[in-house]
């Protein structure tokens, strides 16, 4: 995603890249995304936070921290589409 | 094109300028195809102008190239206008269903925090997505497959080329930068940099390095090491596919076959080694049911199929990981491991007894389904030790009873009896166990469990100790495990000889002693009452304490007058009798017995001009009861202490919960001959109210309050020890007699009670006030924590309340009632049915403040007068409104009752409906309140309408109580503390207004 200015290179190109430009610029469709299943919270699948609890409240921090970012995401995806 | 045009083509694709601009620019190396040096048309519409490209090869060519950092890339992708969908590559097509996934990912929470080692002391903080879903991974798989040749055409030595590393690599870049940038840009997650550099504490540390771009920290602590690798195994937990999610491995044990002559014995002690017992192993579908044949999943391929470098196991390997998995608990199994296709494991009688009471158990906590044979499920199929108590020397009751006072102190005689569940067995079967030294040993056609170093201690006590003498209370504590005895195996039962077998093993339900109803009884008793009247006399006659514990309206108050009435026949003289209950129903007792027991002498010892001094003690001597209140019980000990009572009587006894409490010091503390108690409550769910209420009535009996807390409260309310409470359960059948009002023997004729949900709806005014409450709330609580956070929650908490009753009560108004608040419409107009039927209501409401505004609101619209009692309503006044409503020429037909002051002790059986304006949220609570109406004495239906704000914390209170669900138990042993133990996730979820709350308006 952030290629810079790339100076090395490689001798070879992968051998599974086709030459053809008809493959190598192919109009096709994006395969299509499955419908979402329904998914516990990833926090919660993983369960309690195995260290002995120490002062701060770890799990409930990232309780908010999963909040927020499922939120911001959500509104992202919402203007995406 | 140079980037100065890409930099205006993008800021054309997207409605965000500003991304073009941020981007650097820089030039990028590609294999492309090309011909004759010059890279061919990547266009659509030109493809067919690069004429023959059958001679095209891929040559490394430079293109200029704008960068954008993960995030920026996630952002300029998603937000490629509609209209110029079209006119990009089918690369950033591709791209952009891939940041639109890794979003979608995102707003379902589906991501884990994790940590790397990074040398020394150092860590590195990690985001990582979590594709779990095999749908979901099949379509990756299926994107790597259809990747655009160009986005893998990257020319450098270190690029990534295969389609899954590279979709790999974005989604976690994408997670990464996403996450990090979306917490470093909130002031509430920057200050952890600061706190963490601060403070130096390894959680603080480890959060920093979860937020922004300073990733890996230095770890202060010193156990840094053992730290990370405990959260790096607890957050690759979900790492992988859920290939087989449902399959479930499972163990069958099997007995060791048994020949036939061998199986007609009655006892067979093969020896620790000689039997050889089988552990099966099967594969199971939950979903199905189906139980998989494992030799046809063994020759099934050994490898399943890879997606994006993560290979779902085949069926195959899955048994065997599984395995894998269960060896660390089910030792010997990892031998079966390395045979090819391993389908049971074969045991000796030690390692079967090993696998039923200590892996079992392990392995099933696991997800392992374990089948065992019927014997070995049932636990009290144990070897143990049973009490048996006798009178002495055989003496009947009444001989027993002539010799003096009976009581738990009395000596009686005892032997012990060697049992395994009910099953007895001889003193010769069980020396034939003991000495063959085996745990599992058949005994008349079933395997039991024997613990050989118990059954060797307790061999010798039994040859030591056969019988004797101890007293009942010792008996009842020993079979209890209150008091240990040395014999090495458990009491499993304590039975009785002659009419100790009625005290300690009948149920209550059985005839007792053959009594009728006193004569001077005015009124019928139903027959389920005489039998209590019939169990209060016989304890009372033995002079153990009695604790009548029938559910609420069964007539608690009749049996116990009877009893007063009984005694006094047969025995004129005796003393009288103190009879503690709550302020709030002196009138009713009052009532009560001047209605059913016309002959006996009640004397009142409550209010200001009570009498004191030898006044008291003299009418006191001179009455067969007296009626006094919990809260004179320590005022006037002095004065109650100077008369000689027959008999301690506790309305409910509940009272007494707090055994420190002066009031209960100062009730034990009274003499009296006998003791008895009524309450409504399950004692068993209120353990320290049942020991404070045993103690007072059995002084010793459970034990001092320490022993009790540590044998029966800590073990079953913090650890739901079941076997505990049924051992309490057994201990406490002598002395407690509590029947339901559905228990088929008991016929009380009450008639139906029909409950039923008033849903209302917020008006706009009380759904503003809710939501800004709400967002109140949710705004301050980050910045809160510890009390300041609870206390903010149950403010909250209780405002919405008050909000879903009438914008009034949260605002603190007194006028302008009128088309405000949905309850409030919703009640007068069904109350306008009640009155118009003819019908009369009791309405419950928590706040004294509702009330009064509820009978401004009844008085103005419906033009009825309404009674209200409250906490501050003197007694007198109280007993005279209950005198008015129940007067059945009365005028007045609606009843408000505050649920702290009149949801108990009252009888008020001429309403036959009963509201419940807001909630308290503990069904007992409501029932108790429900029952002053559903009663004996009730003639009609009962309705209970409980009220219920749609959409609001009400709804979904009141749904999770419905559901019955664990938190539902919570929520009704912890009143509203609960919510302050919740994230701030789920206090969104259950706080937040729901879109039907407010009606649409017409």
């Amino acid at each position: 995603m952030t290629p810079g200015d790339d100076t090395s290179r490689a001798n070879q190109p992968p051998a599974d890249l086709p030459a053809d430009p008809g493959e190598f610029w192919p109009i096709r469709p994006v395969p299509e995304r499955p419908p979402t299943a329904e998914s516990e919270s990833s926090l919660k699948r993983l369960g309690a936070f195995p260290v002995p609890r120490g002062a701060f409240p770890v799990m409930g921090f990232f309780a908010t921290v999963y909040e927020h970012i499922a939120t911001l995401a959500r509104e992202q995806l919402n203007k995406a589409k | 094109m140079s980037t100065a045009e890409l930099h205006e083509a993008i800021g054309d694709l997207t409605p965000d300028g500003l991304l073009a601009s941020i981007a650097a620019e820089g030039s990028l190396r590609l294999w492309l195809p090309s011909s004759e040096g010059r890279p061919l048309s990547s266009r659509p519409e030109t493809l067919e102008n690069n004429g023959d490209a059958s001679g095209a090869t891929l040559e490394e060519t430079t293109v200029p190239a704008l960068s954008f950092g993960p995030a920026d890339t996630i952002d300029l992708l998603t937000s490629i206008e509609d209209a110029n969908r079209n006119e990009v590559g089918s690369s950033i097509r591709y791209w952009r269903e891939l940041a639109c996934y890794a979003l979608s990912l995102l707003s379902r929470e589906q991501f884990v925090p994790g940590v790397e080692p990074r040398g020394g002391n150092r860590i590195e903080g990690r985001w990582s997505m979590t594709v779990t879903d095999p749908n979901e991974l099949a379509w990756l798989e299926s994107m790597a497959e259809e990747m655009p040749p160009v986005c893998r055409a990257v020319a450098s030595s270190n690029a990534l080329t295969g389609a899954a590393a590279l979709i790999d690599g974005f989604l976690s870049a994408a997670c990464e930068a996403t996450i990090r940038r979306s917490l470093e840009a909130d002031e509430f997650y920057q200050q952890f940099h600061e706190r963490a550099e601060r403070e130096g504490k390894w959680e603080l540390c480890w959060l920093s390095s979860l937020i922004g771009d300073r990733r890996v920290i230095e770890w202060p602590d010193d156990d840094a090491t053992a730290i990370a690798g405990q959260i790096k195994s607890w957050s690759s937990r979900l790492d992988g596919p859920e290939s087989e999610p449902q399959l479930r491995l499972g163990f069958v044990l099997e007995e060791p076959d048994m020949i036939e002559a061998d199986a007609s014995q009655s006892l067979i002690n093969p020896g620790a080694e000689d039997r050889i017992w089988k552990v099966v192993f099967e594969l199971h579908q939950p979903e199905t049911g189906e139980t998989l044949d494992i030799t046809q999943v063994w020759q099934e391929q050994r490898e399943g199929p890879s997606i994006l470098g993560r290979r779902i196991s085949s069926r195959s390997e899955h048994v065997r990981n599984e395995l894998s998995r269960a060896a660390a608990i089910f030792t010997g199994l990892e031998r079966v491991l390395q045979s090819e296709a391993p389908t049971e494991i074969e045991l000796t009688t030690q390692a079967a007894h090993a696998f039923i009471r200590e892996q079992a158990p392990l392995l099933v906590g696991q997800g392992f389904e374990v089948e065992l044979p019927d014997w070995a499920q049932i636990r009290n199929r144990r070897l143990g030790l049973e009490l048996v108590v006798g009178p002495r020397e055989g003496r009947s009751l009444e001989q027993e009873l002539s010799l003096g006072s009976f009581g738990l102190s009395s000596m009686i005689e005892f032997n012990w009896r060697i049992a395994v569940g009910d099953e007895r067995i001889t003193p010769e079967e069980f020396d034939r166990i003991a000495a063959g030294g085996a745990p599992l040993v058949r005994l008349r056609g079933h395997w039991i469990d024997v613990d050989q170093i118990a059954a060797q201690k307790a061999r010798e006590f039994l040859s030591r100790h056969a019988g004797g003498t101890l007293t009942l209370a010792q008996a009842i504590r020993m079979s209890a495990g209150v008091d240990e005895d040395d014999s090495g195996l458990p009491v499993i039962g304590l039975t009785g000889t002659d009419w100790l077998q009625r005290l300690l093993n009948e149920v209550p339900e059985t005839r007792i002693d053959d009594l009728s109803q006193p004569e001077e009884f005015n009124g019928t008793m139903r027959p389920y009452q005489i039998r209590g009247l019939e169990w209060l006399s016989f304890l009372n006659r033995l002079g153990i304490g009695a604790c009548l514990a029938d559910d609420m309206g069964l007539g608690k108050t009749i049996q116990l007058i009877a009893l007063l009435l009984h005694e006094r026949r047969n025995y004129p003289d005796v003393g009288p009798t103190l009879l503690f209950v709550p302020m709030s129903v002196v009138g009713n007792w009052r009532r009560e017995l001047s209605r059913f027991a016309k002959p006996l002498k009640v004397l009142v010892h409550h209010g200001p001009d009570r009498l004191l001094g030898d006044a008291f003690v003299e009418l006191a001597r001179q009455s067969h009861v007296v009626v006094t209140t919990y809260g004179l019980a320590n005022r006037d000990a002095k004065t109650l202490h100077r008369v000689n009572w027959h008999r301690i009587a506790l309305d409910e006894a509940q009272k007494i919960k707090n055994p420190s409490a002066h009031q209960t010091i100062a009730i034990r503390a009274l003499p009296a001959a006998h003791r008895v108690a009524l309450t409504g409550t399950p004692l068993e769910n209120h353990l320290s109210e049942l020991w404070s209420i045993m103690e007072t009535l059995n002084p010793g009996i459970f034990g001092s309050a320490a022993t009790f807390r540590k044998q029966f409260a800590v073990p079953i309310e913090k650890m739901g020890d079941q076997k505990r409470a049924e051992q309490l359960r057994r201990m406490i059948r002598p002395f407690v007699l509590r029947r339901l009002k559905n228990d088929p023997n008991v016929e009380c004729d009450l008639p139906e009670k029909m409950e039923m949900r008033v849903f209302c709806n917020l008006t706009p005014e009380q759904a503003a006030l809710y939501k800004e409450t709400v967002q109140q709330m949710l705004e301050e609580i980050d910045r809160a924590a510890g009390i300041r956070r609870r206390g903010l929650i149950l403010a909250t908490l209780t405002k919405l309340k008050q909000i879903c009753n009438h914008p009034a009560h949260f605002l603190h108004q007194e006028e302008t009632l009128d088309g405000r608040s949905g309850k409030c419409e919703r009640i007068v107009e069904m109350l306008e049915e009640v009155i118009e039927e003819g019908d009369s209501a009791l309405i419950f409401t928590q706040y004294r403040v509702m009330g009064d505004l509820l009978q401004k609101m009844l008085a103005s619209r419906l033009h009825a007068r309404t009674l209200f009692l409250h906490g501050a309503t003197p007694a007198k006044r109280r007993d005279e409104m209950v005198d008015e409503f129940q007067n059945p020429a009365g005028d007045v037909r609606l009843f408000i009752l505050s649920l702290k002051a009149g949801g108990f002790g009252l009888n008020l059986t001429r309403a036959n409906h009963v509201f419940h304006f807001d909630r308290w949220w503990n069904p007992a609570v409501e029932q108790q309140a429900t029952d002053r109406a559903h009663r004996i004495g009730q003639t009609r239906r009962v309705q209970v309408h409980k009220f219920v704000c749609i959409g609001t914390i009400e709804d979904r209170i009141d749904k999770l109580l419905a559901e019955k669900s664990a938190l539902a138990d919570h929520i009704v042993g912890s009143g509203d503390e609960w919510l302050t133990n919740l994230t701030t996730t789920e206090l969104k979820e259950y706080l937040t207004l729901t879109a039907e709350a407010v009606a649409d308006s017409d």
